[in-house]
């Protein structure tokens, strides 16, 4: 992997994190360890939800403003073993919980092409540190979007692996059916390289699997067959669709056969993951407290601890989550709401397996339009609508790739590739296909706003 | 401003949380959108559909629950100074001053 090299990665964050906060903490750079192996000299940033052990686990949470991790995540672990040094962690939303990075309790990270606009999140701490060079390669996590779309805010490459792919230990849980470490890079040939090193089983969690292979294989489109979306079609914004049309004609010409497929069941997904995320949510986040990890409110019972601990450092959108969730689950409600979202998450998984029936990938917009104003955040509903195009991939285990695809109005514009479960190699060889073909980091770069970058 | 509903006051106690009035009541406005938007889930026919509660263990071919040592129980016990009759001594919360309950009390 070519890198930038220690010098100009420090160079880097000296001169822009105080502007984009986008790490929270950094290693000090006469401690870092060089490493050997495959990933010699690769600096690499860490959200701050992935246990690295002697550094801080903030989750972007006052509850964990001094918890520092005892152990360190599987995929750290490996990546470590095979060369890569761990530059610090960085900033995201509350417990993983948003799209924008404006709900973590150390302030806003703000997008590296215009620093008045949102990164995306919660991995926005991630995507704006790649894309303003403050690491070679960054791991986030993933569990409606939030890799993948931050990638497509910030102009950079954002995947989520097959489930169970990369190990979960270490990683926060914040809803586990859902949830996936992801890699977010400047070049997709970089997340080849870490995911050849970190993928496959690991028996600190029994949900991974075996890895399928990351070797690069010759891509060719005219022997694949694309699936469009009708549904999305229709809902992606002006900013997107010139992008989303000149993808498709590059695949068209270079012989590729576009599938046009019906997804009636598109606008619920939006619900099933709201119930689903929020319920398991509610009973993961039952750890915090107030007894074990850090900050303890007073209380005369440990009910009473615990819910003054939760109640003053939990923030308000963690506390919209557990509510939520806690809702669903009660007994009145468990049938109607969360029974029933895992009855719908059925359907929907089904519908993605027919799809896969017909084509080898699907191709949709990654966000709706390009990153919004963060003065001009919509409303928490909202910004809940913002998943809209990635939440089918954590829905159904699949794999999915948010690639750089165009600019509209000087900002990135991102599309995602959507592959049958396991078939994440095709995804990687398709994004490198379209690197060279359509658009990749270092065409977006020179639009950027961040001049010293 | 509307007093909250005896519904949140009952989730908030059943989540362990607390918060203020203002809170409260800003919640249950959220709720109360946020339950209209969920009434779509009952637009997908689903009789006869199983839950998927995880992803179906003949999809992918899941790893063996073998735990390997991971060095944190020698870790969390480092961070004990004191041991009485055999058990690790949790450090309370004291001082706190004023009517509060005294060091050690629990309900």
């Amino acid at each position: 992997m070519e890198t930038l090299g220690v010098k100009d990665i420090y160079g880097n964050i000296a001169a822009h994190n105080g502007a984009l906060n986008a790490y929270l903490q950094v290693v000090p750079e006469e401690r870092l360890k060089p490493g050997a192996g495959p990933l010699s000299g690769v600096c690499l940033g860490v959200k701050d939800n992935i246990a690295v052990a002697g550094l801080q686990l903030t989750c972007g949470s006052k509850l964990l403003e001094t918890y520092v991790a005892p152990y360190t995540a599987t995929v750290v672990e490996r990546l470590v073993a095979a060369g890569a040094t761990v530059t610090g962690k960085l900033n995201l939303d509350e417990f993983a919980m948003g799209s924008a990075t404006t709900y973590s309790a150390y302030g806003d990270t703000k997008n590296p092409w215009d620093e008045e606009r949102t990164p995306g999140g919660s991995s926005g701490g991630s995507a704006a540190a790649v894309a303003a060079k403050m690491c070679d390669i960054a791991l986030g996590s993933d569990t409606g979007g939030s890799v993948r779309q931050p990638a497509s805010y910030c102009g950079i490459y954002g995947y989520k692996p097959t489930y169970g792919t990369l190990s979960r230990y270490g990683l926060t849980a914040f809803a586990s059916s859902l949830d996936q470490i992801g890699i977010l890079a400047r070049r997709p040939g970089h997340i080849r390289e870490l995911m050849q090193v970190a993928a496959g089983r690991d028996g600190r969690d029994a949900t991974s699997i075996e890895a399928p292979s990351f070797d690069a294989q010759a891509f060719d489109p005219a022997k694949m067959r694309i699936g469009v979306i009708a549904e999305y079609e229709k809902n992606m914004g002006p900013a997107v669709r010139p992008a989303y049309d000149r993808c498709i004609e590059t695949l068209k010409k270079a012989g590729a056969t576009i599938v046009p497929l019906s997804f009636p069941e598109y606008d619920t997904v939006i619900s099933v993951y709201q119930v689903i995320a929020t319920a398991e949510a509610s009973a993961n986040l039952a750890r915090f407290d107030g007894i074990r990890y850090t900050a303890r409110a007073e209380g005369c019972s440990f009910r009473e601890t615990t819910a003054a601990s939760r109640g003053r450092w939990f923030g308000a959108e963690v506390k919209r989550r557990i509510l939520l969730g806690t809702w669903v689950l009660s007994r009145a409600y468990y049938d109607s709401y969360y029974l029933r979202a895992a009855k719908v998450r059925t359907v929907i998984l089904n519908r993605w397996k027919e799809f896969f029936g017909k084509v080898d990938m699907v191709l949709t917009p990654a966000t709706a339009g390009t990153a919004f104003k963060r003065a001009e955040q919509p409303d928490t509903f909202a910004l809940y609508l913002e998943d809209l195009f990635t939440i089918p991939a954590n829905l159904t285990g699949m794999p999915a790739i948010a690639f750089p695809a165009g600019t509209h109005d000087r900002l990135p514009v991102g599309l995602q590739l959507t592959a049958d479960l396991s078939r994440d190699g095709l995804l990687l060889d398709a994004a490198a296909w379209l690197e060279k073909n359509v658009m990749g980091f270092a065409t977006i770069e020179r639009g950027c706003r961040h001049d010293a970058i | 401003m509307t007093k909250p509903s005896d519904d949140i006051r009952a989730v908030y106690e059943l989540a362990a949380l607390t918060g203020e009035k203002d809170e409260l009541t800003a919640m249950e406005g959220h709720f109360e959108r946020m339950f209209k938007h969920l009434a779509d889930l009952s637009r997908v026919p689903v009789e006869r559909v199983e839950p998927y509660f995880t992803l179906p263990l003949r999809e992918l071919p899941l790893a063996k629950d073998a735990p390997a040592p991971s060095g944190v129980e020698a870790a969390i016990r480092g961070t004990f100074t004191q041991e009485a009759e055999g058990f690790l001594v949790v450090q309370r919360v004291v001082n706190r001053g004023g009517d509060a309950c005294v060091e050690g009390e629990e309900e």
